[in-house]
């Protein structure tokens, strides 16, 4: 990808390999949280912030690893670097802005285990191997793609209740999956726009 | 602190045992890695350049056949006819596609077509991409443009047939094929 | 053949809840991250089930075994060494043995690390019950995830492809149900399944938000 443009990138990300309607990625915490518009907006906030922190932070020990051939304990590296970047949002977040921690310091320890995240960081490097602008520009959308289809999702199904009654099984996950791919669809028109 | 050394030396002891397994498996298991690489790119360069092996004897053939050489950082193969092949590459509808284009001997027209790696629609984009289309593109001439067409409308040496409903994979293929022959024509000095 | 006579009260009490009530992939709704994007081929759904069977056995082996020695504040680092690790392994198999699968998967492969399931069962069992009921439970778990897996894989295959496992099986004549075998398919295909397990299940809606 080493002639594609910042701008493409973005797009990229953001509409047409959307990572939770693309790549199909970070579904436990989507679906638990896609109920309510609050909650979707404060997490997909929380995943904007904590990628374009891990995925940087990644990227650089990235380059280390290559210089010292010890790609092999990658993954290893990657997971913990994640862990403990989330642990250090917290204590500061905490420490500095209270608020802001009771409003969405729940979902930063979901977020850890969130395929999202590892896969950013595993985009940028060894994927794409991208330069370490195009690496925060393609975190940064790809963050906000995960948030906007989130939001999405999260609006539908609150307005569910005035066209009709969901069926017990389907309730929760299940119908958040079918609103999901009634989305993905229609995000599959994004495709040749870059 | 007695308890954060033990925390902090378990820790290290676990890490440092596992990265040792892993480079133990790492060796194991790397040759085999990079002959899979090497064969498969040398699979997709006879593919181009319709030169016909068998499973067991890619090598074999490769190297009789088909020479590399480098220039200005790009990977030139020239077999023993005349004609050349490289890498191309480029955007498509759903991503980046690879593949390797081959030329014949007087560089004006396609020798074949091998994909490498594409993440079309399946079923759409992908079937202008499959082995059994690329065949359309053999002997289609690349000056001065090499066009993709409406489908059943191809006529010119440089026309090639699209596929209905396939239309943005096609009209990329296009592009990057233009694009790459014209560049590598230009690094070459032809 | 009961249950309780080969495994043991517990042990077999440990099966049914994996298996089936606990269920990681309906009642929970975990581990479906990698269960979607690479589920619409059989062969990549067995070899993704593979690997996760794999790890979770790793794991339960090496958490339990060691789960008296393990710094409690530290375990979580422990269980992401050793999930990490085992996924390294998973990860150079494929690519060396099974090379067209590993290009398919691509960067899935590595994110079985952060399958909820792998980490939830460290947490909630592995690091507190003897080996032979971690294995039991790991292999319950894994069970039900395959299960899950290659039912989602055989229906889009089938129905996207007209193959199973690249055999045509489908009559001439048939259209491909094309929109199966994008992202988007995988949703509606999951959404379904969810609504039949759940309903035979019995398992209670969630409250809202």
């Amino acid at each position: 990808m080493g002639e594609t443009s910042l701008l493409s990138i973005f797009i990229t990300a953001l509409l047409i390999q959307n990572v939770a309607l693309y790549y199909l990625l970070g579904m436990c915490p989507f679906v638990a949280l896609s109920r309510s518009l609050t909650t979707a907006f404060g997490m997909g906030a929380a995943v904007i912030f904590v990628v374009t922190l891990t995925s940087s932070a990644n990227w650089a020990i990235y380059q280390v690893l290559e210089a010292t051939g010890s790609q092999i304990i990658q993954y290893i590296v990657f997971i913990i670097v994640i862990a403990a970047c989330v642990q250090l949002v917290e204590m500061i977040m905490e420490r500095f802005f209270p608020a802001l921690q009771a409003s969405f310091g729940i979902f930063l320890p979901l977020i850890t285990v969130n395929c999202t995240v590892l896969f950013i960081s595993l985009k940028v490097t060894t994927v794409d191997n991208l330069s370490y602008i195009q690496a925060v520009v393609y975190s940064i959308s790809a963050a906000i793609g995960f948030w906007l289809a989130m939001i999405m999702v999260a609006a539908i199904y609150e307005k569910l209740d005035l066209i009709g009654k969901v069926p017990k099984g389907l309730q929760g996950p299940g119908i958040i999956m079918i609103i999901t791919g009634i989305i993905a669809l229609a995000f599959m028109g994004f495709s040749g726009m870059v | 602190m007695i308890d954060k050394i033990k925390m902090i030396g378990f820790v290290l002891v676990f890490g440092v045992f596992w990265s040792t397994a892993l480079v133990a498996v790492d060796t194991m298991t790397g040759p085999r890695i990079e002959k899979y690489l090497l064969e498969k790119k040398r699979k997709k360069v006879l593919e181009a350049l319709v030169i016909p092996y068998e499973a067991d004897t890619i090598e074999e053939v490769f190297t009789t056949n088909v020479k590399a050489e480098e220039i200005d950082g790009k990977t030139i193969y020239t077999a023993e006819d005349g004609s050349i092949a490289f890498e191309f590459s480029g955007p498509a509808s759903q991503g980046p596609i690879s593949g390797i284009i081959a030329l014949s001997p007087d560089k004006e027209a396609i020798k074949g077509i091998a994909m490498i790696q594409q993440n079309e629609t399946p079923g759409l984009g992908s079937r202008v991409l499959a082995a059994d289309n690329l065949i359309n593109f053999r002997d289609k001439k690349v000056v001065p443009k090499l066009l993709i067409v409406a489908a059943g409308t191809a006529s010119a040496d440089n026309e090639v047939d699209a596929i209905t409903g396939a239309t943005l994979t096609s009209k990329a293929l296009e592009k990057n094929i233009n694009k790459n022959v014209q560049a590598t024509k230009t690094l070459i000095g032809q | 053949m009961n249950l309780k006579e080969i495994f043991g009260k517990k042990g077999a009490k440990t099966i049914k809840n994996g298996i089936w009530r606990e269920h990681p992939i309906s009642s929970a709704t975990l581990g479906i991250c990698s269960a979607l994007a690479i589920s619409n081929k059989v062969e990549n759904a067995i070899a993704m089930s593979a690997g996760v069977i794999f790890v979770l056995i790793l794991t339960a082996i090496i958490i339990s075994l060691l789960r008296k020695i393990i710094p409690s504040r530290v375990r979580i680092i422990i269980y992401m060494i050793t999930i990490a690790s085992g996924v390294t392994i998973v990860d150079l198999a494929l690519k060396a043995y099974w090379p067209t699968v590993s290009e398919a998967m691509g960067p899935y492969v590595p994110l079985i690390i952060t399958n909820c399931i792998i980490m939830g069962r460290a947490e909630a069992f592995f690091v507190q019950n003897p080996p032979k009921l971690a294995l039991i439970d790991a292999l319950a778990n894994g069970l039900a995830y395959t299960y899950t897996l290659m039912a989602i894989a055989i229906f889009r295959e089938i129905f996207a492809f007209g193959t199973l496992l690249g055999v045509k099986i489908t009559p001439a004549g048939w259209v491909d149900w094309v929109v199966l075998a994008a992202p988007a398919g995988a949703f509606f295909v999951l959404g379904v399944f969810l609504w039949i397990t759940r309903t035979l299940a019995g398992v209670e809606p969630p409250g809202k938000g």
